[in-house]
């Protein structure tokens, strides 16, 4: 069989142009539109860093002429001054948003409580597998499918409901061998096509292709991705193997569509977050209130008992650092009655994740959209890693100016210089391979076994 | 060489073709009549190895087709009622697509000069297909043929549907071949065309070859005669 003849003949069909034009444009148009997405997070955390800056310099400088409130670590640490713990973007962000636009980029971290600004964000982690955002890896896990699907129906049974197969295998090629050129022709189209438009997409995205860190990721990307197409040149050759008509092959594929790659993954969602279904938000709020006010009676109380051991204070202002001490102590409080609570979120929230990665092998769709968010930094897991990185940072940050309160010291410009400083600490790329690897094997496996059937039975189709 | 020995396909109950013993020689045009469901599609499906036989074999060049489906394929060409090629390529693009398929390596000379033996005149050379009218299809069927220099033709059907002048043209056309040595076993409702450019003629009924002429022995009515009495029951 000759691949030229047959890349000849998809060109003169018109199909060949069609799928890298429409490949392409789906996804330069998807990293772009994850670009602009990560350009205004980036923004967002750089101008709130830089305000940070600006409010952290100017409580220095106040704090080196003795201003009263730059001086308190009670008045600094819980009201004037927050550090933003940023999640950095990541070289391929742009190709998959995943949950990046739907959980926090940035924590504002304060010497309150963190429940504070865990409270802000969505503590369900809703796991949302089901795609929304318009990215390179929904063009790849939704649409994709769609493009070999639209190649690939009717492979062998239009040649058959035409004659052409007769014709053809009276030249004394094999039937197998013709149908497997013309597979490797529309392979060659569709991979080719997908791999210029990735590269593409990569530069419209802004991946530096030129560094180590843009160019791996990218080139396990550009494997993933085949690897799934592999798939469904694979599924399409199996249905094709059996002698039915056009129109029953198109129904097969679709449906075949349908379910995995999207009712899987949805009953995947489903199933996680029923199975193990995390405290409701109205919950978590009520807990709040009430640990709130039972910590304020504490701190009433707390204050009532200064008063009265200091009874030349009555009618005054209660000292600023006895005051922050106490609030200091509120928070902790409240912290501790919330920590049962917002582990169990946490515990959910693993559970789930656990539940997902078995059953995502259910769906090709679900372990590619896995890998391909985890390759590009933008899956559960490394939002997981930052959350906790967060809270790690926070009882550094909360605890420099707690221990600072608690001996009533003072700040100094020295202590500003010695501020605690956010830094992601980016998982190992082994941990991110290890999260992708079962989806390139899983597709791998089952692209092997559906083309091997899929030959077997090719072997004996009946050409008439 | 064509050659069935005992040759049969039953469907379940139904024998679509009975011991059908039949030898094409190098040269020959066998010709075979018959209604339809006759069995005369069903024994060169058999030739081809589209079909498994139920019984007997069949041979193309001393290849036994059962055995080497493949390789008794490469030595024959299969022209079907409706020569259905890639309506999107010309007939040249055709042509060049199933030469190679055959594992045939011609330059384009070599090719066009193929198409314009099987009679396709070179301004239809570079015209899509689909504005081919049939005779023409079945012209670029005839070069694919060529092409391929097939020891041994197996047509069935090719003149249906051709108007008077293209089908004698097609007619023309598979006698020059047969002059070149082939082997042609020719399927077909027509016994004017059977009388005009077969060899040997036989009529087939329910898949029994029921009688054979050679063509040269038997006239135009006689033949009309014999089919129609094979065709009572």
């Amino acid at each position: 069989m000759s691949l030229r003849q047959e890349l000849h003949l998809l060109r003169r069909e018109g199909l060949a142009p069609w799928a890298l034009v429409t490949l392409t444009l789906l996804l330069v148009a998807a990293a772009l539109n994850g670009r602009a997405l990560l350009g205004v997070q980036a923004r967002t955390a750089a101008a709130l860093e830089e305000e940070v800056a600006q409010t952290t310099r100017a409580l220095a400088d106040q704090a080196g002429r003795g201003v009263a409130t730059a001086v308190s670590p009670g008045v600094v640490g819980y009201s004037l001054l927050s550090e933003p713990a940023v999640l950095p973007t990541t070289p391929l962000g742009a190709l998959a948003i995943g949950q990046g636009d739907l959980l926090p980029a940035w924590y504002p971290v304060s010497a309150r409580g963190a429940h504070h600004f865990l409270a802000r964000s969505e503590p369900e982690n809703p796991l949302r597998l089901s795609i929304g955002n318009f990215d390179a890896a929904f063009v790849i896990v939704w649409l994709l499918p769609l493009v070999v699907i639209a190649l690939t129906f009717n492979l062998v049974s239009a040649e058959r409901e035409r004659g052409v197969l007769a014709v053809a295998v009276a030249t004394g090629a094999s039937a197998t061998d013709f149908i497997l050129g013309k597979v490797a022709a529309r392979a060659a189209i569709v991979f080719g096509s997908l791999w210029v438009a990735l590269l593409a997409a990569a530069l419209a995205g802004g991946v530096p292709l030129g560094r180590a860190a843009g160019a791996l990721p990218l080139l396990l990307w550009l494997l993933g991705a085949t690897l799934y197409g592999a798939f469904w040149f694979a599924l399409a050759l199996f249905v094709n193997s059996r002698p039915r008509a056009s129109d029953q092959n198109a129904s097969l594929l679709a449906g075949a569509w349908l379910v995995l790659v999207i009712l899987l993954p949805a009953l995947t969602n489903l199933a996680a977050t029923t199975v193990f279904a995390a405290p409701s938000r109205v919950a978590l709020t009520t807990e709040l209130r009430e640990a709130s006010e039972e910590a304020d009676r504490a701190a009433a109380a707390s204050r009532d008992q200064y008063f009265f051991d200091h009874p030349e204070m009555q009618g005054g202002d209660m000292d600023r650092t006895a005051y922050f001490q106490s609030v200091a102590q509120t928070e902790l409080s409240i912290s501790t009655a919330m920590a049962p609570l917002l582990a169990q979120f946490d515990t959910q929230a693993r559970r789930q994740q656990s539940l997902v990665e078995v059953l995502q092998f259910l769906s090709p769709g679900t372990t590619t959209w896995q890998a391909l968010t985890a390759l590009a930094g933008s899956d559960g897991a490394r939002q997981r890693e930052f959350r906790a990185q967060t809270l790690a940072f926070h009882e550094r940050w909360s605890g420099f100016f707690r221990e600072r309160l608690m001996r009533g010291a003072t700040l100094t410009p020295a202590d500003y210089a010695a501020l605690p400083q956010f830094r992601f600490d980016e998982p190992s790329l082994g941990r991110t391979l290890a999260r992708a690897l079962p989806a390139v094997a899983m597709l791998l496996v089952l692209s092997l076994l559906l083309g091997g059937i899929a030959i077997r039975r090719l072997r004996r189709f009946p050409v008439v | 060489m064509l050659e069935t020995r005992k040759l049969s396909k039953t469907y379940g109950d139904v024998a679509a073709l009975r011991e059908l013993d039949l030898v094409v020689r190098p040269g020959e045009i066998y010709c075979l009549l018959g209604a339809n469901g006759a069995g005369k599609t069903t024994a060169i499906n058999l030739l081809l190895g589209f079909i498994e036989p139920s019984a007997g074999s069949a041979h193309v060049a001393g290849i036994e087709v059962a055995t080497d489906p493949n390789g008794a394929r490469r030595k024959l060409a299969y022209i079907p009622e409706t020569v259905m090629l890639y309506g999107a390529l010309t007939g040249f693009e055709n042509l060049k697509y199933f030469s190679e398929l055959s594992g045939q390596k011609l330059s384009d000379e070599e090719l066009r000069g193929c198409l314009s033996r099987a009679g396709l005149a070179p301004a239809a050379h570079d015209r899509p297909l689909k504005g081919y009218s049939k005779g023409m299809r079945q012209k670029v069927g005839v070069a694919i043929a060529i092409a391929k220099r097939a020891g041994a033709l197996l047509l069935d059907e090719p003149t249906s549907g051709l108007d008077p002048k293209a089908s004698n043209e097609f007619s023309e056309l598979i006698l020059a071949l047969a002059r070149d040595g082939a082997a042609i076993l020719m399927a077909t409702h027509d016994l004017y065309r059977a009388k005009e450019t077969g060899t040997r003629i036989g009529i087939m009924r329910e898949g029994v070859l029921r009688a054979q002429y050679a063509a040269a022995d038997i006239s135009h009515t006689a033949l009309e005669q014999a089919y129609l009495e094979q065709m009572q029951d």
